[in-house]
């Protein structure tokens, strides 16, 4: 006897179950289900991989590609727009792909982007790719991943390119390769992991981008220096709409033989206005040496025709033969050609531009050339005339009105004798500055050309140089500042204006206690941290004694001369008042230019982190990456910076965002942010200052 | 009044959730991927938060219900893949109802350890991301190695040599490792080169999970011909507290694991979690994996509302992501708010709703059941995906069937994600693919 496979009770002898009815002679095993469940397995499987790898791989335009299309394998040709960069930490290699329809981000992760480091495939701009990969979709921004070096071909952008002269590039070459020969002028390093390098010829002047993702991919770049002629190969690219050339590999820079001619000897006699911006070398004896507040300008003469060569501070600082360049020395200078209030002047840029040819006689026998000299007539404003049109007169005077128009500003002067029109050209001065110095009540001291218009007499000085506050509302004149005599008539070169210069005591920050407030003293510090606040930004200042917080308010800050360098680091002399706030001590100058900057400070120090490893508030970060999303609050703006380890909302405060290029805040950019680490719902990177948020 | 707009948002995909649960086989990602498509459509009706808030009510609503039609129409999704066994052992002793509550107050529990953890989630995760994020690859191999290891060989004392024992025994073992690696194979090949069309490539797993979860189980019953028997519908449920309080706790460890860990699925993370605490009891091992699942769901999703992080877990999440991120902090406690109303409503509905699912049962042919569900899952997948889609479906319900027919682990499926995941971790992936003439 036996059960019924279906019911488990007894059929008997029957072929039909008497319980259940069912058949118990014609009967399938579940088994054979199951052994035919695996060969369909088999034979679908099998089926579904012909299909798979025999049907097209879907090309697609990047415009097209929606949230749905997330996983799928596409292809994607086009040209690489931007990148690669490298993050050795998650080993992902990156690159921007452009077709005619939009732009797309590329990555390649841990062993796919090794054997494209391997397989020499690492695509640079410009070069014509074709890309297989899986689409990802994040908020409706697509990107590709590859999965080996097989889904890539590309083409070289830098495969026989032509040489050309670094004046005729323009934006409309980028994505070009192209082959540049000249001599480099400068070497910066404007953050850490890019090298800028100054490229000129005869023909003008190229920013050469070394990427040190590109030297740890490539092979580094040969060490060059200064003054060194070389070869380069590379992709023009822009920055902003500014061309550059990218080195794609280091071997693509290559040090030349010869030297390299990137300016044409010229006779200071045939320099026209019409040479300005071009590079020229000059020959003569020198006139003068006539320092100014922002360097030297040393006037050269030539078979009786003059010319300028202006020398900034910084560089006349730096350059070694400076104390021989005297009054008969003979120089020899190369320089681009500017042309400033209708003179020609030579601006040299590097050290290597200036040559001694012979020093000036030791004995001075030698008869100098009569100095030319301009007339200075100084009166009263009641007193300019008509006649004194062209002439240069010296007068001092209150403004009492403010007329902007689109080419400058209209001030209207007065003294006890009358008033004037003074006028300023937008393109002669700082607006900044302009906002600081002309303010209705101010006293000031102008030496300018009178000129005549629609009647009206007015004095133009040439720049701000020739313009000196005597008073403002709030600080009357003392008895020491000069004032103008009127009729008194000088017949001196125009000098440049002496930065004013802080009669303030100094003092240590040590010294300086509550028993001070009010007081104004004289502090030489370096600045060890810097923050913001809504009206303006502290700056905390350590001379060694002790630690003392400098507070400038916003219409202060902005008017610290130079002060892209107030950030950590810098080295300051501060002349301001004590205050106490909040029970602390607090120096706060009343202008902008009681701040000098004695040595720059930069944030180049902090250390850049990945924005997965940011857990803690109130670290003083840098993050490096990709702008992918740019968010308007009430007080400000929070862009969104992704660098492959995750994503961090960067919070810029409105007071911060006005010194950060807004133009240039576009999704994709790359950026670097300074900042403190915050949690306020999420972690977040708040820069300090706008020179903490450098967009490529 | 916003965030109560959200929040009653929120209840009305529970509700639509609720319903939509109670049609066999399907799946709530299959609802919300068509949804995702005509994203555009509704952006007219809700706007993006609006829409995230009616995502979260659908998953809760369906975490919690989606237990009906594990237990009383036995076509369970994956994550449901180890309940099966006692539920529907409890289904044939007539407790079915029993079954389904006791699912939904283990779901309840996993409710509230995601309201408790709700404020340390941010940096828990972050730091647990920090820490584990370099270990992912090797963590997942263990657990597949786990996964084979520990299957038992279920006949291997039957058999009248020691060869008939031995291949007793490993056939079923065999037919595990085969299930496995089949369904790798069908990874890889879905993964990188998909048959499904572009425009929908989003989708490319839902004719995978349907063939490997769905229609084998809807076959296995139309071979098997199971009788279901009157149901009774229990006034209270057979658990102590200790029982409960120990279900609860292993499945909340298993649905966490799952939920933050990537490609592990519920049905795994019970799994674990059922061998780490050594569970023996069938009724705390439904309660754990009533939590395991709705933990699973709704706490990976509710990664995703985490400030500063985003996570995108599970499904609905990484659909959700491709066109949407939560912009303000102050959403995700919105987000925990309105979860845990949904949670309470949800269990409602399903006391409701088991009541109703039984006397369908009773009034309607299992068999008859059963074949409408199969044209359903066919259509959902023509529809969806198409001919492609199809092509998909057909090896991957063979491998499904493989598990059912010859007493292996369902589980093992799931080779589809494991294989291929781990192997890309391995930066092994794209050398095989490339082998198998992929890429």
């Amino acid at each position: 006897m036996s059960a019924c496979p279906s019911c488990g009770r007894d059929p008997g002898s029957n072929d039909i179950c008497p319980h259940c009815g069912a058949d118990l002679k014609h009967r399938i095993r579940i088994r054979n289900f199951g052994i035919a469940s695996i060969v369909v397995a088999f034979l679908g499987l099998a089926v579904l991989w012909l299909f798979a790898t025999h049907s097209p791989i879907a090309q697609v335009k990047i415009r097209d590609v929606e949230s749905s299309f997330n996983y799928a394998y596409v292809q994607i040709d086009g040209i690489v727009s931007r990148g690669p960069s490298y993050n050795a930490d998650s080993q992902s290699l990156t690159f921007y792909v452009r077709d005619d329809t939009g732009e797309l981000m590329v990555s390649a992760f841990r062993s796919a982007a090794d054997e494209l480091i391997a397989a020499d495939k690492i695509p640079a701009p410009g070069d014509a790719v074709s890309v297989q990969g899986t689409l990802r979709v994040r908020e409706a921004v697509p990107s590709l991943n590859i999965d080996s070096p097989q889904a890539l071909t590309l083409q070289r952008v830098t495969e026989n390119p032509p040489t050309r002269d670094i004046g005729s590039i323009t934006s409309a070459d980028a994505l070009h390769g192209v082959t540049l020969r000249g001599m480099v002028r400068s070497i910066k390093v404007p953050y850490t992991g890019l090298k800028l390098v100054t490229l000129r010829d005869a023909t003008g002047s190229i920013d050469v981008a070394i990427s040190s993702d590109m030297e740890s991919l490539l092979g580094a770049a040969p060490e060059i220096t200064v003054a060194q002629s070389i070869q380069v190969i590379g992709s023009v690219t822009l920055f902003d709409t500014t061309p550059q050339l990218t080195l794609n590999r280091g071997s693509d820079m290559s040090p030349l033989d010869q030297a390299i001619e990137i300016a044409q000897s010229v006779s200071i006699g045939d320099l026209r206005d019409s040479d300005a911006g071009r590079f020229v070398k000059v020959s003569g004896d020198v006139e003068k040496v006539l320092p100014f507040s922002a360097g030297v300008k040393v006037s050269l003469i030539q078979n009786n025709q003059h010319v300028s060569v202006l020398f900034w501070q910084d560089f006349w600082d730096g350059l070694s033969i400076s104390s021989q360049i005297t009054s008969g020395a003979q120089l020899s200078v190369q320089g681009e050609v500017n042309t400033f209030r209708g003179q020609i002047e030579i601006i040299p840029e590097i050290n290597q531009d200036v040559a001694l040819t012979a020093l000036a006689p030791v004995n001075p026998t030698v008869t100098p050339t009569p100095t030319p000299t301009i007339e200075i007539l100084s009166k009263p404003i009641g007193q300019i005339t008509d006649k004194d049109v062209d002439s240069i007169v010296l007068t001092n005077g209150s403004i009492e009105k403010v007329a902007e128009f689109s080419l400058g500003t209209r001030y209207t002067l007065k003294d006890n004798t009358g008033s004037i029109t003074l006028l300023m050209w937008s393109d002669r001065i700082d607006p900044a500055k302009q906002r600081e110095l002309f303010q209705v009540g101010v006293t000031l001291s102008v030496t300018g050309k009178i000129d005549q218009f629609n009647g009206q007499l007015e004095i133009v000085p040439d720049s701000v140089d020739q313009v000196t506050v005597i008073s403002t509302p709030s600080n009357p004149p003392s008895a020491s500042t000069p004032v103008a005599t009127p009729e008194a008539r000088s017949t001196s070169t125009p000098g440049p204006t002496a930065a004013p210069v802080s009669s303030a005591p100094p003092a240590t920050i040590s010294q300086l206690s509550q028993d001070n407030a009010g007081q104004t003293y004289q502090v030489q510090a370096t600045v060890v941290e810097v923050s913001s606040f809504s009206a303006g930004f502290d700056f905390l200042l350590d001379d060694g004694t002790g630690r003392i917080k400098l507070t400038l308010f916003n219409n202060t800050y902005k008017f610290v001369p130079g002060r892209s360098g107030l950030n950590l680091g810098a080295e300051v002399s501060v002349a301001a008042q004590v205050t106490v706030f909040k029970g602390a001590l607090e120096l706060q100058p009343k202008s902008g230019r009681d701040v000098v900057i004695l040595k720059p400070g930069s944030n180049g120090s902090v250390a850049v982190r990945q924005v997965n490893s940011l857990g803690k508030p109130g670290e003083i970060v840098a993050v490096e990456g990709t702008l992918t999303d740019i968010k308007d609050f009430s007080a400000g703006k929070n862009i969104f910076v992704d660098d492959g380890t995750g994503n961090v909302q960067v919070t810029i405060f409105n007071n911060v965002l006005a010194y950060v290029p807004v133009s240039k805040l576009i999704v994709g950019a790359k950026v670097r942010v300074v900042g403190k680490t915050g949690f306020f719902g999420r972690m977040q990177v708040v820069p300090q200052l706008g020179y903490d948020v450098i967009i490529q | 009044m916003d965030t109560l707009s959200l929040v009653l948002i929120a209840v009305l995909g529970t509700i639509l959730a609720s319903i939509l649960a109670l049609i066999p086989a399907l799946h709530i990602y299959n609802v919300v991927g068509l949804m995702i498509l005509s994203a555009g459509a509704l952006s007219s009706v809700l706007n993006p938060d609006q829409l995230a808030m009616l995502l979260l009510g659908m998953i809760v609503g369906y975490a919690m219900l989606s237990t009906i039609p594990s237990i009383f129409l036995a076509a369970p999704d994956e994550a449901a893949a180890f309940i099966v066994l006692p539920g529907q052992k409890w289904l044939l002793e007539r407790r079915g109802y029993e079954a389904a509550i006791l699912t939904g107050v283990g779901a309840l529990c996993g409710l509230v350890v995601l309201i408790v953890l709700s404020p340390i989630a941010g940096e828990t995760s972050r730091l647990l991301q920090i820490i584990l994020s370099p270990h992912l690859g090797w963590i997942l191999a263990t657990i597949i190695v786990f996964m084979l290891m520990s299957e038992w060989p279920k006949s291997g004392d039957r058999g009248v040599s020691g060869w008939a024992r031995f291949r007793a025994a490993w056939t079923g073992l065999g037919a595990g490792i085969l299930t496995f690696l089949l369904s790798g194979l069908l990874g890889f090949i879905i993964m990188y080169r998909s048959v499904v069309p572009t425009e929908i490539a989003f989708q490319n797993l839902l004719p995978a999970f349907l063939g490997l979860f769905a229609i084998p189980m809807v076959l296995v019953n139309l071979i098997m011909g199971t009788q279901v028997p009157k149901q009774h519908i229990a006034t209270s449920i057979d658990i102590t507290p200790g029982l409960l309080f120990r279900g609860a706790a292993a499945g909340s460890m298993g649905g966490l694991f799952a939920a933050f860990f990537p490609v592990v699925t519920g049905g795994i993370g019970g799994f674990l979690a059922g061998h780490a605490t050594a569970q023996r009891d069938e009724r705390s091992f439904i309660v754990s994996q009533g939590t395991s699942k709705f933990v699973y769901y709704v706490g990976g999703f509710l990664l995703f509302f985490l400030p500063g992080l985003h996570l995108a877990r599970g499904g609905m999440a990484a659909m959700l992501s491709t066109i949407y991120t939560p912009s303000t902090p102050e959403l995700y406690f919105t987000v925990v708010a309105a979860m845990a109303i949904c949670g309470v409503v949800s269990f409602f509905l399903l006391i409701l709703f088991s009541r109703l699912a039984i006397k369908l049962i009773d009034r309607i042919d299992y068999r008859t059941v059963s074949v409408v569900t199969l044209i359903l899952l066919i259509s959902l997948i023509f529809i969806t995906t198409g001919l492609g889609g199809l092509l998909i479906a057909i090896p991957a319900t063979a491998i499904g069937l493989i598990p059912s027919l010859f007493g292996s682990r369902r589980m093992n499926c799931l080779g589809i994600l494991l294989i291929p995941i781990t192997l890309n971790m391995a930066g092994a992936g794209a050398s095989i693919a490339h082998v198998l003439g992929l890429i």
